[in-house]
């Protein structure tokens, strides 16, 4: 499992090396601009975050291309890896910075009809940190990870205004793009940020939850 | 710190305006005072944010305000260009959305592109020539085209010219600009310019160092017989040039 | 050495790109969304064919004396498709480095729709290099082998164009 981390974490280094770069305040602060024109434009900070969603699918179908062809990815064993591969590649390769997955409950329960859920435990407490350790999770598959990202360079340079800070989801766009990414590869899945570095917790965390296998799936064997 | 506590008085003293800002650490009030040490008026600090960060402080998880960052943390930060230029290209659909006309969409952007540039002029004195504000147009072109070049897209421009016919008229050079560079222009649509975006940026640097102009950007075909290669002009005008 | 048609097919299996290096004999541009509408369906076909559960991509290639076809599809569901002559080696090289070029040129071009007929001028440059390129890293080191060839005529005449 570490190993696998290890070599996942390695692959993404590469992947990151083999990109072109741009300064990371430009992107941050494009961004900022493009929030900031949403919040003017749309008024309704609802409405933005569901906005912001909705360009990050749109980014996220277009991305998931240069995704597989630049890290040379072929098939995920399962949603596990789907979700590691996403920390440990995804976004070191998009953003530089590497996440972690832990595994979650999810907090609707859907009937689920995915190969994935089999063996579907709760043996993470997600609300305590300190006790997950990832090699205690190799063997079952959940459906439901939480993706942390502890740097995320979204945040850089933002502080929310008092009257956004319970509401904004100023890095929603990142849900978006995960939806929209994984559902081009025929992965249905439900995205949501559970906590929000911006709204003063520690790190923000992104809960994924796999809502269904798309019907024509020819590249998951699991 | 003097910038810092700039920052914090404006976020204390200006809450409206801050939030318009969407919350990126600099406020686009005030633009031509722009703190570059000129603005040393700063009234002490009212404590707002930071009370509010003490307050942070006594519960569980320990917050850092915003304002304990180093300023230069991100400096040599860099993300995928690939990730820019998907974000940039959903900016442009977001941009499109609704509007027709060319010259309306070329606003848009280069309005976008005027909040970042008023910040990172902002930064990037910041870090180098702290207590140093340039007055000469000229030199402020330069230190664009070098400096800010060099920090925002990792090399300089390509080229300064003035025009022949305008004394205050100027040319940034540059080749390939990167926010054409996957772009294709569909035949109804040839006259837009994606690096509309980067002429905001310029405007806004400009105008917040108090040089009142015009920037548009032009993209030049190649020319055979100079073996000029593709580029793109920004071109800059200045309004009421004092000499 | 020489490639004849590039094709592109998206995830529903539309036609969004198709270009002719050397003119086909027979076929027109409009011909071609037919035929790759049944290659499309057979791929598909065969994909559920496959007795084991193992992934499967449908048809990657298919050979004749005249011709060679390699189809080389994404996870995505893109099908990346070229023919060439019948000893063109590489040709999955060269579709990956395709696919790199579509995701630069055309996924992030942002007046490119999904699912929409490929018309980045930008992509069909840079496309037009590649092959270009890749006619001629395999022209020039294996032209002795090639005089031996019956297809040495036909190679020739190509290879002019």
């Amino acid at each position: 499992m570490s190993l696998d981390n290890r070599r996942l974490g390695s692959k993404g280094d590469t992947a990151f090396a083999n990109m072109d770069k741009i300064s990371c305040e430009l992107f941050v602060m494009t961004y900022g601009a493009l929030v900031t024109q949403l919040i003017k434009d749309l008024k309704d900070i609802d409405e933005v975050n569901s906005k912001l969603e909705e360009m990050g699918y749109s980014i996220g179908c277009r991305l998931i291309d240069e995704f597989l062809s630049k890290s040379q990815t072929r098939n995920c064993k399962n949603f596990h890896t789907t979700c590691e591969m996403i920390a440990k590649v995804g976004l070191k390769m998009f953003l530089g910075v590497e996440g972690n997955i832990r595994k979650s409950t999810p907090t609707n329960n859907v009937a689920n009809t995915s190969s994935f859920s089999t063996s579907m435990t709760t043996s993470v407490s997600t609300s305590n940190l300190g006790t997950a350790t990832p090699s205690s999770t190799s063997d079952d598959i959940s459906n439901c990870y939480i993706l942390e990202i502890p740097n995320n360079p979204l945040n850089d340079f933002v502080e929310l205004p008092s009257q956004f800070k319970n509401k904004l989801i100023y890095s929603n766009i990142l849900c978006g793009v995960i939806r929209g990414a994984l559902e081009m590869v025929q992965l249905k899945v439900n995205c949501k940020f559970t906590t929000c570095k911006l709204k003063d917790d520690d790190c923000d965390r992104i809960q994924i939850e796999l809502e269904e296998i798309l019907e024509d799936v020819f590249e998951d064997d699991d | 710190m003097m910038n810092a506590e700039l920052v914090t008085s404006d976020v204390s003293s200006q809450p409206q305006s801050y939030s318009t800002t969407s919350g990126v650490e600099y406020p686009s009030t005030s633009a031509p005072s722009l703190g570059m040490g000129s603005g040393g008026t700063a009234p002490p600090f009212v404590g707002n944010t930071f009370s509010q960060s003490s307050a942070i402080g006594s519960t569980s998880n320990k917050k850092q305000s915003i304002f304990d960052d180093d300023l230069n943390a991100h400096m040599n930060k860099s993300v995928s260009l690939s990730a820019f230029s998907h974000l940039f290209c959903g900016l442009l659909q977001y941009c499109r959305e609704g509007i027709k006309d060319v010259g309306t969409l070329e606003n848009r952007l280069s309005g976008i592109g005027y909040q970042i540039g008023i910040k990172q002029l902002e930064l990037i004195t910041h870090r180098l020539r702290p207590m140093k504000r340039e007055t000469n147009h000229v030199s402020m072109l330069e230190f664009i085209t070098k400096d800010c070049w060099k920090h925002i897209f990792g090399r300089l421009a390509d080229g300064l010219e003035q025009s022949m016919q305008n004394d205050n008229e100027f040319f940034i050079v540059d080749h390939k600009p990167v926010t054409n560079r996957f772009v294709s222009l569909p035949p109804d649509m040839v006259t837009f310019n994606p690096a509309s975006f980067i002429a905001g940026i310029i405007h806004g640097m400009l105008e917040s160092a108090g040089f009142k102009c015009n920037v548009i950007a032009l993209d030049q075909e190649s020319d055979n017989e100079s073996k000029r290669p593709k580029r793109t002009l920004f071109i800059v005008q200045f309004k009421n040039l004092h000499k | 050495m020489t490639i004849h048609s590039l094709l592109i097919l998206s995830r529903s299996g539309l036609l969004v790109f198709c270009k002719d290096f050397v003119k086909h004999p027979r076929l027109k541009p409009n011909d071609w969304i037919r035929v790759t509408g049944i290659f499309h369906g057979m791929s598909e076909v065969i994909k559920q064919l496959s007795p084991l559960p193992t992934k499967n991509d449908g048809i990657s290639s298919v050979e004749d004396e005249t011709f060679r076809l390699h189809c080389y599809q994404t996870l995505t569901g893109l099908k990346f498709i070229v023919t060439a002559t019948p000893t063109t080696e590489n040709l999955e090289r060269l579709l990956k480095d395709v696919y790199g070029l579509y995701c630069d040129f055309v996924m992030k071009d942002p007046f490119h729709k999904m699912e929409q007929p490929i018309k980045s001028h930008k992509f069909i440059e840079q496309l037009d290099t590649l092959v270009q390129r890749t006619s001629d890293i395999f022209m020039f080191p294996l032209l002795p082998f090639w005089q031996d060839s019956p297809y040495h005529t036909y190679f020739l005449v190509l290879g002019k164009y």
